[in-house]
């Protein structure tokens, strides 16, 4: 092949040994390939386009209705019911699943994992806290609100007071003062002196010292027989406790023993009374009464024996 | 050497039903040996190269209705003729699933099993130098060298600038040079 004059210099330019090579292929082709390749180009062309109206009018179409896969009979007919019997055993299955598996499983994995955490001693320190912010939030808190928050049931009720003044109160109430009533001195302002808490504490030293004086001398006041009787067990000698037992009224002895005498109470006075003092019953073995009882009092008594 | 219509008057005549097949009769006679070399020397091997020319061909056909006069047509000949023969070897590429690299190692193992095959002849050693060369050296190389192809044209065929072709000439030419001096 002889080159271009251009390409031939250009090549030289570039390498001398490539420009040196000889410019022709070493390929070959079979005999006769060019003279025929026209022809059997053009065959190939035909044949390709009647081959594509074949398969589009013969091939295709004779495949069209052709099927080649088979379905077993009657199976598009129990399609829908045996899909819709599918979709709901499948639900079922997915629901018990979660329900009795899935569930469970995941509470109980996590029932034991430490998933929060809390600042340490949070616990010591929350009723101080709640209890600040209790009463701080009652302070901002107004008084409808506190009650509702109290009591829905009260803040519900009506606030109005249900009970009446006489009829014209208010008319008749001085609002209005009269020209110099309310004028009077100014009310005296007592200062408040750093040293009354000491005064505070000696008054109550010299309480204490005479609670103190008293208990160990040994004085009482008894209001009633029954601290009397209590405190009897604490008198040191009998002369303590006649002198205690002077100062007791009868009247106040009578209306003890009937209310409160019991068999305790018996046995408590029998202890401390002395039967030599007691009247004897040949003391009224002359037909005579004690001075006490009245004459109707015991014929009374007689009468009541003979029934 | 047989003379040829000139292209105006064989595409005039492939658009007319009576005259279709016989202007495209020669259209091939007339273009078939440049594309088949063209071909021939991309994918190497006869069978090989029949296979894309009759592919190319019948492209041809189906599109030289839609062929625009404002290029050349044996420019757009070799335009088809290239991709479809870079189609060729992707296909081989995929089928082989080897690497590039490989694909280079089995053309030259594909030009070393042509029957007339003789590594004592230069023209022989010059073709295994070019199939070392990268893909698109290869072609720039064979267009310009064998082929005698303006760079103008070339940059048609290729869609590339004229300045990348030459730069790829010139580093193909100087691979050729060091494998013919060390081989």
């Amino acid at each position: 092949m002889a080159h271009n004059d251009n390409i031939g210099r250009e090549l030289r330019s570039i390498s001398e040994v490539v420009a040196g090579l000889p410019g022709n292929t070493p390929f070959t082709v079979p005999p006769h390939f060019f003279e025929q390749f026209p022809e059997k180009m053009l065959e190939a062309i035909r044949h390709s386009a009647e081959g594509q109206e074949e398969d589009a009018s013969g091939i295709l179409a004779g495949l069209k209705d052709r099927s080649t896969f088979q379905v077993p009979a009657g199976y598009f007919d129990q399609l829908p019911v045996n899909l819709m019997k599918r979709i709901l055993l499948e639900e079922e299955a997915e629901n018990s699943l979660e329900e009795e598996e899935i569930l469970p499983a995941i509470l109980t994995g996590l029932r034991d994992l430490p998933t929060f955490r809390i600042p340490a001693g949070y616990f010591d320190a929350l009723p101080e806290q709640l209890a600040v912010q209790a009463i701080a939030s009652d302070n901002n808190m107004g008084v409808e609100e506190e009650l509702r928050r109290l009591s829905p049931f009260m803040a519900s009720m009506s606030r109005e007071y249900p009970g009446k003044v006489p009829e014209g109160y208010f008319d008749l109430f001085p609002w209005e003062a009269e020209p110099g009533q309310w004028e009077s001195e100014p009310a005296k302002v007592i200062p408040i002196s750093r040293t009354l808490p000491l005064r505070k504490f000696l008054a109550a030293a010299v309480m204490v010292g005479v609670l103190m004086a008293s208990a160990i001398s040994g004085f009482h006041i008894y209001d009633s027989p029954s601290d009397f009787l209590r405190s009897g067990v604490n008198l040191k000698t009998k002369a303590q406790f006649n002198t205690a037992l002077a100062r007791i009224s009868d009247q106040d002895i009578l209306d003890y023993l009937k209310s409160n005498t019991d068999v305790s109470d018996a046995d408590l006075i029998a202890s401390e009374v002395d039967e030599q003092q007691l009247p004897k019953i040949e003391d009224n073995a002359d037909g005579t009464h004690p001075a006490e009882l009245t004459p109707a009092e015991i014929s009374g008594e007689n009468k009541n024996t003979a029934q | 050497m047989a003379t040829f219509a000139d292209d105006k008057e064989l595409l005039l005549n492939f658009r007319v039903p009576g005259t279709r097949e016989a202007a495209f009769t020669q259209i091939v006679r007339k273009y078939q040996e440049k594309l088949y070399w063209h071909i021939r020397r991309i994918v190497l091997d006869h069978d090989d190269a029949n296979d894309v020319l009759q592919n190319v061909c019948i492209k041809v056909w189906k599109s030289l209705d839609n062929f625009r006069e404002d290029s050349q047509l044996y420019t757009w000949l070799y335009r088809i003729a290239t991709n479809e023969s870079l189609t060729f070897l992707e296909q081989q590429k995929k089928k082989a699933t080897v690497s590039f690299s490989d694909v280079e190692t089995g053309l030259s193992n594909k030009l070393k099993a042509d029957r007339y095959f003789d590594p004592g002849k230069l023209e022989w050693k010059l073709q295994l130098a070019i199939t070392s060369l990268p893909e698109k050296q290869r072609i720039v190389f064979n267009l310009r060298y064998y082929d005698e192809m303006p760079y103008e044209e070339m940059s048609r065929v290729l869609e590339t600038s004229e300045g990348a072709l030459k730069a790829s000439y010139h580093h193909a030419v100087k691979k050729i040079e060091e494998f013919m001096l060390n081989h």
